[in-house]
């Protein structure tokens, strides 16, 4: 059962740039590495909560963050929660 | 190194600096410590909110929409040469003025001799000034590229650059400009007014350190066919060998100054904080009495010339003079030893500009003032050029240079 959603971007200035637009729109968000089973090209992808995939796709689209890919995942919680 | 008892050189470098870009460098170097972008860490993940943090700022105060236009470069010249090299290929034109600094006129001569560019230098008159008519007369098919400095680093003059905008974009032709002097000392908006390239430096009227700067990149610039200056690791597409073809890491391979950037960001938040017209209304009246000052040295200002336009409102708080009879050089280190006064005398990295001003090769001495600078040291520097141009008045009477002249005390 997938518990967070996880949001690729090009790189860790866009990953920042995405994190401000949801920090705006009040979307708890955490920067993590990248899961290699997603990509190898390195890096940082933000992350959210499952159930609050929706709004952030909407909240980064209308800040014009490229996102390259969008991933519902199983990521169990080791206390950090889905924001920083 | 005893300290200057005033620091008149501000277009060289700002200072002092805000006590709160000082506590940002401090802050950064303690508490964040990592390498943006390469790692997934928090401690990188706080040193890209650092770096990114100095691109809102910096994309907030010159008026650009996107931060991820806002390239960070060691400085302004690295920004120029970026912009130069990246974009001009053999074959290409370009025109800019006769009051560049050298940072713009020496990859320009590079590539004319090396590279194939053809390159048209527009005159300005003896103050600097700029006819933006003679800069749409001098394009030609193949230009490429307008390169106007914003505001003289010699004599303050500032250079019409929106208009030259227009012209740009009318006839299909890109515009850089050099904002060296410019970003933070003037109000405008890079976007507002159409420029293409956006070079600027962190150090001067941004209140930051050393070692930063960069290159704002409009949208009507082909990014694809924009080449880096350095290739190398970004933190981004790892697993290429190519570098990455989006902004701003294309043009960012390396590790970026993290306590640089962070010194940037606070020095642009306090001119923000402050106001850029603030800042500038004061300079601007500290400049008039500076040049009537200067100019009310000696006989109805002949002892003293300061050169560039009278009118404050049309220049930066940069004055430059020469004083008959006492070379730049001596004026200069009488000031720093006699009076505690910091100027730079010489060509300033200018030497068109001097050129165009008709102080080749002596150059002049010029004092630039900042957001620090006080009425009394402006009143100070008047009194020391005073005292020395007095005293070259007496060498120039021994040695029978006035004729009839009085060489007592006036």
């Amino acid at each position: 059962m997938p518990t967070h959603t996880l949001f690729l971007v090009p790189s860790a200035n866009h990953a920042v740039q995405g994190e401000r637009a949801l920090q705006a729109a009040a979307v708890a968000c955490r920067l993590i590495p990248v899961p290699r089973t997603l990509s190898s090209q390195c890096g940082v992808c933000l992350r959210v909560a499952r159930q609050d995939g929706r709004r952030a796709e909407e909240a980064l689209a209308a800040a014009g963050t490229v996102v390259e890919g969008v991933h519902d995942v199983h990521m169990p919680d080791r206390g950090q929660g889905g924001g920083r | 190194m005893k300290r200057p008892t005033i620091y008149m050189d501000n277009a060289a470098t700002s200072w002092p600096k805000p006590p709160a870009m000082l506590a940002a460098m401090r802050r950064s170097m303690e508490e964040v410590g990592a390498n943006p972008g390469r790692s997934g860490h928090r401690p990188a993940v706080a040193a890209a909110r650092v770096v990114h943090g100095a691109r809102e700022a910096v994309a907030e105060l010159l008026g650009v929409s996107d931060p991820l236009r806002v390239v960070f470069t060691a400085n302004a010249t690295q920004a120029l040469n970026l912009a130069l090299r990246g974009l001009l290929v053999p074959g290409d034109h370009v025109v800019t003025t006769g009051m560049e600094h050298n940072s713009v006129m020496r990859p320009l001569r590079a590539l004319e001799q090396e590279e194939g560019l053809t390159l048209t230098v527009v005159p300005c008159s003896p103050d600097g000034r700029l006819d933006p008519n003679a800069v749409e007369e001098a394009l030609r098919r193949q230009t490429k590229l307008i390169v106007v400095n914003h505001a003289s680093n010699v004599i303050g003059t500032v250079l019409p650059v929106r208009e030259v905008a227009g012209i740009a974009r009318r006839h299909g032709v890109l515009l850089l400009v050099d904002g060296a002097q410019s970003a933070g000392a003037l109000p405008f908006s890079v976007g507002e007014m159409g420029i293409d390239l956006f070079a600027f430096t962190g150090h001067k009227s941004l209140y930051g350190p050393t070692g930063t700067g960069g290159l704002l990149i409009g949208e009507r610039v082909d990014v694809e066919r924009f080449r880096p200056l350095v290739w190398g690791g970004t933190g981004s597409r790892s697993g290429s060998e190519t570098q990455p073809g989006f902004l701003p890491d294309k043009f960012e391979g390396g590790t970026l100054n993290v306590v640089g950037l962070a010194g940037l960001e606070a020095g642009v938040r306090w001119v923000i904080e402050r106001g850029v017209e603030e800042i500038r209304a004061r300079e601007r009246a500290m400049t008039a009495d500076l040049i009537a000052g200067l100019r009310g040295i000696g006989d109805g200002g002949t002892e003293v010339r300061v050169h560039g336009v009278a009118d404050a409102d049309r220049r930066l708080p940069t004055v430059s003079f020469t004083v008959a009879g006492m070379e730049p050089a001596e004026v200069g280190l009488r000031l720093d030893d006699e009076y505690g006064i910091a100027a730079r005398v010489g060509l300033h990295c200018a030497p068109p500009a001097h050129r165009t001003m008709g102080t080749y090769p002596a150059g002049t001495v010029r004092l630039s003032l900042g957001a620090f600078t006080t009425q009394d040291d402006v009143a100070a520097a008047v009194a020391a050029v005073r005292a020395l141009a007095r005293e070259a008045g007496r060498r120039r009477d021994a040695r029978g240079e006035r004729p009839g002249r009085d060489t007592g005390e006036v």
